[in-house]
């Protein structure tokens, strides 16, 4: 199998990740992209000592599509358990990027919805290019499903569970770069492919040992979790605000 | 007394480390009792639900995730019969043998027909200690009634009866050696109803606490874990005002040789004879007697004893008509002072192993051990099992089980 995420070894060791899936018009959580995520960790951790940051972005004009939703849509209860071992594998493999010691940086080329945000997401800094048709969001919910590759777990730790649930995950909302940097699910916009470049090496550059917020000994989830009885006083709402406001 | 409490089923979760790497931590009480009440359904498709009067949980720290009464929480969440009420009670290390002894009096005096009975601890999500209490926590209280935390009392009755370090130790290898044989002898097969999330996946099907390869060498390495708390802390001293013809309190006890902190929940069906008569149901055992008593708090652990002597008495029965011994393994010097107390044969004595090797999910247990009493007597063709705890703030149950 040929791997669909390109390598290039670009400028002071910043190697630049391309995902360009062969089969398809847009990246999607496949087989494809599983097996050619793995291979490209694996390098990566191999060449460690050679790397100083990774761009990772899109030959396609969206970024990531997300799941491959053909393959959701005919998930049976038979196939729990492939389907279980899939999503774990990506949690372990997005994991071992967030966890690499160099730079990860998603330059973020076009849409990102979906698992394209949890990869995103998984990244330590997140460039967005303002394109007409680029937006970055969780989706899932409104084909009654939940992020469940690392979208919840990440946002809830960047944002706090209400922030989270309310303006990310519960309502499906789709954000324009802008207004995703305004609410912090993306760090920087730019209006070029070089810009978003730029920063991403810049970035690169000037934090060459990052680690995620929720990797820092002593990080707490902003605004308490349910052992806080402060916050725990909240939690009979959300589930009654789903019904009240579908 | 109108009829019998016999016992138609008796199951339990694996007991999972009560740690957050522990496997059953990420897994809620509820639902750990619910998946038993469908176990018990799935297994028992003439079991009717609406002839089933209570739910009968214990619970040791019952807040947060498993506060506001389980037992109620549970029923519901199970999809029971609204009917099915449901209660959480507490006799501290006890409440599972407590919830089924108060489910058999309920039977027993005809007052319910059926009663579903056992208990819940998740000590990973809902540590010990959780819910407070002026036992231990108002100061006027802990001074005026002596407290000390169970390991100096532990420690204690090591001191007084004289056991050695070697003397828990070896009992604690034991414990290990003999659940190891049990589970890899099928004595459990019966019993444990592995976890499996929402979406049917397997999450733990055996106890996570056990360490098979112990050995005395193993053991020996670990440090005293009450030490401190009773030097600087200063209840040695306060056990020494208690106790005053004792010179020094000798620590004896380690992680090793004491219970493990452990998650699980356990059930058990209690019913009349023609309840189950009624629904096809077959009676494996009956409750023969139970008993309930107090005994000085500080050394606090001491209760099995009597507690085992008012069963007998209550039922007629000598110590020779005991098939199986069980208590609880909180410390090992309590299960070594009740065994000489009562001169019992070492060969009959928590046979499987005990919450030293597998763990003690505080509010389950004792509907654990009853359970692994029950299936060994049907294994062995025995007839009557005793099963006791000891019990925080000085008290001790027992429950004597006949098979049939």
């Amino acid at each position: 199998m040929r791997n669909m995420i390109g390598w290039e070894a670009g400028v002071g060791g910043v190697v630049v990740l391309t995902m360009d899936d062969p089969d398809q018009s847009a990246n999607t959580l496949n087989a494809t992209f599983r097996r050619s995520l793995a291979a490209t960790v694996a390098q990566l951790e191999a060449e460690r000592d050679q790397i100083t940051g990774v761009v990772l972005t899109s030959a396609k004009k969206t970024f990531f599509a997300g799941a491959d939703l053909n393959w959701i849509r005919n998930v049976t209860r038979d196939d729990t358990a492939e389907l279980a071992q899939a999503i774990t594998e990506f949690k372990s493999l997005t994991r071992r990027l967030e966890t690499y010691g160099k730079p990860v940086v998603a330059a973020i080329n076009g849409a990102a919805l979906g698992g394209g945000l949890e990869i995103a997401l998984a990244c330590h800094h997140r460039v967005a290019l303002d394109v007409p048709g680029s937006e970055v969001g969780f989706p899932e919910v409104s084909l009654g499903l939940l992020p469940g590759g690392g979208g919840i777990a990440r946002t809830v730790r960047m944002f706090g569970i209400q922030k989270a649930l309310t303006e990310m995950l519960l309502q499906g909302q789709r954000y324009r770069p802008s207004q995703a940097r305004e609410i912090g699910l993306v760090d920087q916009v730019v209006h070029t492919p070089e810009a978003m470049m730029d920063a991403a090496f810049v970035w690169i550059r000037d934090n060459p040992e990052p680690v995620q917020p929720w990797d820092v000994k002593g990080h707490r989830i902003p605004g308490g979790t349910p052992a806080d009885p402060s916050f725990a006083a909240m939690l009979p709402m959300f589930p009654a605000a789903s019904m009240a406001y579908p | 007394m109108n009829g019998e409490a016999y016992i138609y089923e008796a199951i339990r979760t694996p007991r999972g480390k009560g740690k957050a790497n522990g496997s059953l931590h990420r897994v809620k009480p509820v639902s750990l009792v619910v998946g038993l009440l469908h176990e018990l359904a799935a297994r028992h498709p003439g079991l009717d639900f609406d002839r089933v009067d209570d739910l009968v949980l214990g619970c040791v720290s019952p807040v947060g995730d498993q506060g506001a009464d389980i037992a109620r929480t549970a029923a519901v969440a199970a999809g029971l019969p609204l009917t099915v009420a449901g209660v959480q009670v507490n006799r501290f290390c006890a409440s599972a043998l407590e919830a089924i002894n108060l489910a058999a009096a309920k039977v027993v005096s005809g007052w319910d027909e059926m009663v579903v009975a056992g208990g819940v601890e998740s000590m990973s999500r809902v540590p010990m200690g959780s819910d407070g209490g002026a036992w231990g926590m108002d100061p006027e209280t802990n001074y005026t009634t002596y407290f000390v935390p169970q390991g100096i009392s532990a420690d204690l009755i090591a001191t007084l009866e004289g056991f050695t370090r070697e003397d828990v130790d070896a009992y604690a290898v034991r414990s290990q050696h003999l659940a190891a044989a049990a589970w890899s002898g099928g004595h459990f097969a019966k019993s444990v109803v592995p976890v499996l999330d929402r979406n049917g996946l397997p999450v733990l099907d055996h106890d996570e606490h056990m360490r098979p390869g112990t050995t005395m060498q193993t053991l020996a390495s670990l440090p005293p874990s009450f030490a401190g708390i009773g030097d600087m802390g200063g209840f040695d001293a306060v056990a020494l005002q208690k106790y005053h013809w004792v010179e020094r309190i000798s620590h004896v006890h380690t992680a090793g040789n004491s219970s493990g902190i452990v998650d699980g929940a356990a059930v058990v069906l209690l019913g009349t004879e023609q309840a189950g008569r009624d629904m096809g149901l077959t009676p494996r055992g009956r409750i023969v007697s139970t008993a309930v008593t107090g005994s000085d708090p500080t050394i606090m652990l001491t209760g099995p004893t009597p507690a085992t002597l008012k069963a007998l008495a209550t039922a007629g029965l000598s110590k020779d008509d005991i098939d199986l011994w069980e208590l609880n393994e909180a410390f090992a010097a309590v299960v070594l002072k009740w065994i000489r107390d009562l001169d019992l044969p070492m060969e009959k004595v928590n046979v499987n192993g005990g919450a030293i090797a597998m763990g003690h999910p505080l509010g389950a247990t004792g509907a654990m051990i009853l359970g692994t009493v029950l299936d060994e007597l049907e294994r062995i063709g025995g007839r009557y099992g005793l099963v006791t705890l000891c019990i925080g703030g000085g008290m001790g149950v027992a429950t004597i089980i006949e098979r049939v």
